[in-house]
């Protein structure tokens, strides 16, 4: 038997080569009894090693361990024999890690010295002298547990270094170990390690030289060839030492933070009493018994899994939030319980969607519980704050996210690695489609001048495609906290994040998952954020307290689905995108479930698996649908038979082709990252008979696994649409009878959504509302609603102009006078603006109403004389009599403020130009279908989704409305000049409505018009 | 006065020699990530100067791509004005794409403005190069008018005038900022400017605008360098073919020797060291320095050097482009042509290699050198400098040009060495290097290739 002690996976970054999971399986298929994953300074790929072998049931023993190097003369691995060494490997990783910059480390003498647990394998050095010192050292601080590794790496040097070995040995008297100082597991690899040590050390595998590894001798080498190279001797001592380490990352007990729960209570009780006062104030003294029975079954389910803690952070959160008026929402697995509705987690009313617990939380599957919580995005940081103040920094950390190679940048690095040039490698990732599903990248860089039968393109294409996927650094997750008891570090280790005072661990979600560590999400949602501020400004004008419980206890609202169905929700929540507002009027939502399933649809996973025209076809036929079982139909009848959402996909693995709870969980995991290790295939025969054998027919089945297929890293999960359909509801809600103060809010919660303050304040007045510009006397620093006599107005805030600040502003605003500013001057010498601000306050004609128009403005501005002593006050200056045309104002507007209230560029252009055939977006509805149309308007987004080979979705904006309009691939590329540069364009098109009244411009002809504007720009005035 | 302006909107195209009108050709400066210049067939393509690299190539995917050098542009702009100095004294340089010439001092001479203007026409077809010009009363307004493409000959100030005022501000050479604020008042136009009285600029505006104007309105004498020819030589030849073998490379050398032979002599001087750089398209370009312990003043006996040096070096691409540069120019004296004054007799090693270095360039000597390489076939190089690169196996001293097979049966004593590397060139070796010591006591490199057959690759002395 013998165990390798010495390997670096490549989350040692751009250093070792091989996955954790080849690394253990290779070692399993050639014999080794344990493998010891030792990173450099890390411990980040050994849960994936972990996690492999745990799947693959391999018969290997792995060891945590991690490589350090002190300094020039000493290298020494870790390895953890048991809990505490793994908790003190985990907090010198730590130290060594937070001393230095993200991504390096510092390792302290002192840090070496304050190991008392772990097992220490030296590397010995070339140079005697240094090797003495150190053996000295370590036979002071390490005597019973330091190990001497050898290695033959056939370079030339073996023989000095057995040698040395051999003299340290007997000098001070530490057994001896074999090891290969494994960096990848195949010698196929060795090619990779060499481009990965060349882009680490910015230079190209040409110029490695001597640096590089001479030959491939740094693999898993099989076990009759370690025999051949070591002494029986120090092979035996590595199973030695192999056999003392026996901690396993089972022995991981999360502990929960306990002061969640106050004295008195048990964690169980205090949940229940919490639970029990939710019920009272979601339900007042009379709850259904239905709904008390499924509360009941969530809560011995929660305690069966003991999952308390979990609930009561979450709890403790969102209690927070609510007590600080910041706005949230839960979300995910567990989120939609009745359980959480009655903590406040979630706003959704079990009443409302027929909520079934077991489709959130299955025991069966053994996940652990999901719950994402959403806060309004512009005050998350106070619950972080809140966070890290209660738990205390050394016990909350943010979980990772593992920044692995895609594409572009493998294409790049290795590229720059082989010697290609910088400027042609930026070309060809620029100009290569990787969307285009018809010809694979590989044939594309054919027509970009690379040709793919020399050596160097082969092996750019080979060695591109070996290390997409590979990690490239950690990052930090978005919001995905993890809590302990203790002191985290003793758990895992705990890294500098680049954002200044983030600290990260060393695991990424699916880490976390594998060992059962629970993190609590705390999320950003700038939809939570307009709906706060909405909600303020109906409260300030009606006296009326509006909320997200009392919007979804009046019940489904006609009117407002009406408008849903009108596709006319530009600002709303998830269903405000092109896709989603030409799905609208197809799908026509007119209860809660409608939207849950809406939000759903409209993803590349439905698309790709051709669920989207199925669900449309059967929703409006209303036909009998038959299902091959009843199995089935309960799993996908809420969804007219089609799989829509990811759990419905898990659901029908175990109910149709047998799939046990931990098989299920594989496969969804499985499917989260198919893209990346095409791990998903190893299920399609599994899927496929399993259901041959329940008796479901082949079609079925195949179609079964290409719509998982097509689901794969794209589904959605209905317990997330669920939480998002409430928020849509309530922003549509909010936008049909409160549209003044719904834009306000959006705007002042700007930036967020799909929209710019351009598009929402060009969607406002064509919903008739005024709104009036930024103006000197009149606005604050953010927009506000103006109710004028009967009329709701927006008066845009200061905040839209570009280059203001906001603490100068509101000084501005303390000192304005009671009636306003009166001049310039004034403005100046009462508020201490500097000449930029000002300069920006006046191209954005916020001196309109007391210095004229913004040349005006700007000409007293620019004046620099007057603001001398010896000639102040005097203002014998030549004014300026230069009138900006409508077309300036309008340009001027966009250039200071990104909007312009007063003028629509088509309408500027129509002013000038008689245009009786274009048709403008209103005058669409009367056309005939088929017709052929000429559109005029700006061009605002231009997409071309993924899930439409060749097409791009073009929007065209004019001052009626927005029109979509289609252009195929050839048209494009036939007529590339307008297609893209104009910024104002002709399309002469044929005019598609669906049925539904969906309406498509199919372009034919595209004419760039954007110098029609330009001449607009021509001035014509005089000085006087 | 009355200047001219040229502005040589595409200077670097022009210099390449266009073979064929209809391919498109733009120049693209990578730092700023803008096209800089395209010919006709790329703007008809929609490709306009100051769009980014993605949307030229989304435009025109056949286009061919020239990187920007301003010292290439300015280089070829000396040209020019070296050229035009035979036809007018008076010129000013704005690098790396315009120059200004004074006319009226030229009228005169040339008896009337159309004269000297066909003279100066003719000259720059000549040269090939694309242009627009300007014609004004001061260098600032010829170039305000040159970047309007004014085009025009004017005779009359009145003219300028009105040619003037339809300039946009952008035509002028007002800094963005200057031209920004100026735009967000409302003025556009120079006409607008020139309209604003001077002290109300002067109360909103620094000096240099003031002085801008006044020099546009040439109420101010121009201060400017005029161009005169360097003492230093430099001249370049782009051969309309490449050049892929040395012998054709001699009548290029040959011509440009000659003429920095009549440069030299019409100053009196003379150089010791030509210096050629011989460019290539895609690899950096070699430098050729031929050096005389004497003066040499006829073409023939540089030409004699200069064809010994060619038979030196092996062409590593073809050459698409050839300059002769001389910095060290010296007076000639009667000391200058005794070839035997500092003549050295002690012919020591090192003596020898310092006098080879200096008669052929320092980069010419060059010391055998075990390379960065583990590849033991792969070492024989040089490098320039005498430099011991520590490996962990010995090399032997002698290296078989081939591997001979080994046909005995010698004791291991070092090894095994393996080398499994080189996949990036092509040469990928795997095999286990040794040291054997044959029965009559000879030390030999062996390896073993993959193949588990024996070679000898090299012997230790």
């Amino acid at each position: 038997m013998v165990a390798e002690l010495v390997c670096q996976t490549n989350f040692s970054f751009l250093h070792g080569a091989s996955d954790p999971e080849e690394l253990v399986n290779t070692a399993a298929f050639l014999g080794y009894s344990s493998l010891a994953i030792t990173d450099e300074c890390s411990v980040a790929g050994v849960v994936r090693a972990y996690a492999e072998i745990r799947r693959n049931n391999l018969p290997l023993h792995l060891i945590v361990g991690s490589l350090f190097r002190l300094n020039e003369s000493l290298s020494v691995v870790l390895l953890c024999p048991d809990k505490k060494a793994y908790a003190e490997l985990c907090r010198i990783i730590t130290n060594a890690r937070r001393r230095s910059e993200k991504g390096s480390y510092k390792l302290a003498e002192w840090d070496l010295k304050s190991v008392k647990h772990c097992l220490l394998l030296w590397l010995p050095d070339r140079n005697c002298d240094n090797n003495q010192y150190w053996g000295n050292w370590l036979s002071k601080h390490y005597a019973s547990r330091c190990y001497l590794a050898g290695s033959r790496l056939l370079n030339g040097s073996d023989e000095s270094h057995t040698e040395e070995v051999v003299r340290l040995h007997k000098t001070f008297n530490f057994p001896v170990v074999a090891s290969s100082l494994v960096l990848f597991h195949h010698i196929d690899r060795l090619p990779v390690q060499q481009i990965l040590q060349a882009i680490d050390t910015s230079s190209t595998v040409e110029k490695l030289g001597l640096a590089a590894q001479s030959n491939a001798e740094r693999c898993l080498r099989p076990i009759a060839k370690m025999k051949k190279l070591f002494p029986a001797r120090w092979l035996e001592n590595t199973v030695s030492v192999a056999r003392l380490c026996q901690f396993s990352l089972d022995e991981l007990k999360y502990q929960y933070p306990s002061e969640v729960v106050p004295d008195g209570y048990t964690a169980s009780t205090y949940l229940r009493h919490c639970v029990e006062a939710g019920i009272k104030k979601r339900f007042g003294e009379t709850l259904p018994a239905e709904i008390r029975q499924t509360i009941e079954k969530e809560m011995a389910l929660i305690s069966e899994q003991q999952y308390e803690y979990f609930f009561l952070t979450i709890y403790d959160v969102v209690q927070f939030a609510r007590a600080k008026g910041i706005l949230y929402q839960g979300r995910g697995s567990a989120a939609n319980s009745v359980v959480c509705y009655c903590l406040e987690i979630t706003a959704v009313d079990p009443r409302q969607i027929d909520v079934l617990f077991e489709r959130f939380i299955s025991k069966e599957r053994d996940e652990p519980p999901d719950i994402d919580v959403d806060f309004e995005h512009q005050r998350r940081e106070e619950v972080i704050q809140y966070i890290y103040s209660k738990y205390g920094r050394e016990r909350t950390a943010l979980a990772a996210t593992v920044i692995s190679f895609r594409f572009k940048s493998a294409f790049r690095e290795v590229g720059k690695a082989l010697g290609f040039a910088e400027s042609q490698l930026d070309f060809v990732i620029k100009n290569i489609n990787r969307r285009d599903r018809t010809i694979p990248w590989q044939s594309q860089i054919a027509e970009l001048g690379l040709d793919p039968t020399t050596l160097k393109v082969r092996q750019l294409i080979y060695l591109v495609e070996e290390i997409i996927g590979f990690p490239r650094h950690l990052s930090q997750h978005v919001g995905g906290f993890v809590i302990s008891a203790g002191h985290l570090y003793e758990l895992v280790p705990v890294e500098n994040a680049s954002m200044a005072d983030r600290t990260v661990i060393q695991w990424d979600k699916d880490d976390l998952e594998t060992l059962g560590l629970l993190k609590v999400d705390v999320l950003a949602l700038g939809m939570l954020s307009a709906i706060q501020r909405t909600f303020k400004i109906i409260q300030q004008s009606t006296g009326f307290p509006v909320s997200i419980p009392f919007i979804t206890g009046l019940g489904d609202d006609a009117q407002v689905y009406d408008m849903i169905g009108n596709a006319d929700t530009v600002g709303v929540f998830q269903i405000e995108s092109r896709a989603q507002m030409s799905m609208l009027p197809r799908l026509r939502p007119r209860k809660y479930y409608d939207l849950v399933v809406q939000i759903a649809i409209v993803r590349p996973g439905p698309i790709q698996g051709d669920m989207v025209h199925p669900y449309l076809k059967r929703r409006k036929s209303g036909t009998k649908i038959a299902y091959p079982s009843a199995d089935v139909e309960r799993v996908l009848g809420r969804t007219m038979g089609v799989p829509i959402f990811q759990e419905q996909v898990i659901q029908l693995a175990m109910v149709a082709a047998g799939f046990t709870g931990g098989e299920a969980d594989q496969l969804r995991r499985a499917m989260a990252s198919w893209k990346k290790n095409g791990r998903l295939n190893l299920f399609r025969e599994k899927l496929i008979n399993g259901m041959l054998d329940k008796g479901y027919d082949s079609d079925f089945a195949t179609r079964l696994f290409d719509q998982i297929k097509g689901f794969s890293g794209y589904g959605f999960p209905e317990s997330h649409s669920a939480s998002f359909a409430v928020l849509a509801y309530v922003s549509c809600w909010l936008k049909y009878y409160f549209p003044v103060e719904f834009y306000v809010g959006l705007l002042n919660s700007w930036p967020m959504g799909f929209y710019t303050p351009s598009q929402l304040l060009q969607d406002a007045k064509r919903h008739n509302i005024t709104i009036r510009p930024v103006c000197i006397n009149h606005s604050q620093w953010t927009h506000q609603m103006i109710i004028d006599g009967h009329e709701k107005t927006i008066r845009l805030g200061f905040c839209l102009v570009k280059g203001l600040n906001e603490d100068v502003i509101s000084n501005l605003l303390s000192l304005r006078p009671e009636n306003g500013f009166t001049s310039i001057e004034q403005v100046r010498s009462s508020v201490c603006l500097s000449a930029d601000m000002v300069e920006a306050l006046a191209s954005a004609d916020a001196f309109s109403s007391i210095a004229g128009n913004r040349y005006q403005a700007r000409w007293q501005i620019m004046d620099k004389q007057s603001e001398l002593p010896l000639f102040a006050g005097q203002s014998d200056a030549e004014q300026l009599s230069l009138i900006p045309t409508d077309a300036e104002n309008m340009l001027e507007d966009y250039a200071s403020t990104s909007v312009s209230v007063r003028h629509h560029p088509i309408e500027m252009i129509l002013k000038t130009r008689h245009l009786p055939a274009i048709s403008f977006a209103k005058q669409l509805t009367d056309k005939p279908d088929k017709s052929v149309v000429h559109l005029l308007g700006c061009v605002t987004c231009r997409q071309a989704p993924g899930t439409a080979t060749g097409v791009t979705f073009l929007t065209l904006e004019d001052h009626t409305g927005n029109t979509n309009v289609v252009i195929w691939q050839s048209t494009a590329r036939h007529q590339k000049q307008p297609y893209l540069k104009a910024t104002i364009l002709q399309v002469d098109g044929i005019l598609e409505r669906s049925e539904e009244g969906v309406i498509h411009v199919i372009a034919g002809k595209l004419t760039d018009r954007s110098d029609w504007l330009e001449t607009l720009q021509v001035p014509s005035r005089d000085f006087h | 006065m009355l200047w001219a302006y040229f502005h040589f909107y595409q200077l670097t195209i022009d210099s390449g020699g266009e073979k064929d009108n209809t391919a498109a050709v733009i120049v693209y400066e990578a730092k700023t990530n803008r096209v800089r210049q395209c010919n006709a067939a790329a703007s008809s393509a929609g490709v306009a100067v100051g769009m980014g690299m993605a949307q030229a190539a989304a435009l025109c995917q056949s286009v061919s791509v020239i990187d920007y050098c301003e010292q290439r542009e300015a280089h070829r702009l000396m040209a020019l004005a070296n050229r035009l100095y035979q036809a007018a004294s008076d010129i000013v340089t704005f690098t790396p794409d315009g120059l200004a010439l004074r006319l009226d001092p030229l009228i005169r001479y040339y008896e009337g403005l159309e004269n000297i203007w066909q003279v100066l026409v003719n000259e720059l077809n000549a040269a090939k190069v694309k242009y627009a010009f300007g014609v004004g009363w001061s260098i600032e307004a010829a170039k305000t008018l040159a970047m309007n493409k004014a085009n025009q000959l004017f005779h009359r100030n009145e003219q300028i005038r009105q040619a003037l005022s339809a300039c946009p501000l952008s035509a002028t050479e007002l800094t963005d900022k200057q031209r920004n604020a100026l735009k967000r008042v409302g003025i556009h136009s120079l006409q607008q400017l020139l309209d604003v009285p001077a002290s109300e600029l002067g109360r909103r505006f620094d000096n240099t605008l003031i002085s801008y104007l006044c020099a546009l309105r040439a109420e101010t004498f121009p201060r400017v360098n005029y161009y005169s020819p360097p003492d230093t030589f430099f001249s370049l030849i782009e051969p309309s073919y490449e050049i892929s073998h040395t012998e054709q490379l001699l009548p290029f050398m040959r011509n440009l020797t000659d003429e920095f032979l009549t440069f030299a002599r019409l100053r009196n001087r003379f150089s010791q060291q030509l210096c050629f750089s011989l460019c290539f398209r895609e690899i950096p370009s070699m430098t050729l320095t031929v050096g005389s312990a004497a003066p040499l003043f006829k073409v023939k006996q540089w030409e004699s050097l200069v064809s010994l040096k060619l038979e030196q070096i092996v062409l590593p691409a073809p050459v698409v482009k050839l300059t002769l540069q001389v910095d060290e120019l010296e007076d000639v004296d009667e000391q200058t042509s005794d070839f035997f004054n500092n003549r050295v007799h002690e012919f020591a090693q090192k003596q020898l290699i310092s006098r080879l270095q200096a008669r052929l360039g320092e980069s010419v000597i060059q010391y055998p050198y075990a390379g960065d390489d583990f590849r033991p076939d792969q070492l024989s190089s040089f490098q320039q400098n005498n430099v011991k690169v520590e490996r962990h196996h010995p090399l032997p001293c002698v290296s078989l040009l081939s591997p001979a097979p080994l046909d005995e049966s010698p004791h291991i004593e070092y090894g095994p060495v393996r080398i499994q590397t080189g996949w990036w060139d092509g040469n990928t070796v795997k095999r286990d290097y040794y040291i054997g010591r044959t029965d009559d006591g000879r030390r030999l490199h062996l390896y073993r290739d993959s193949a588990g057959a024996w070679f000898i690759s090299g012997m230790y002395c």
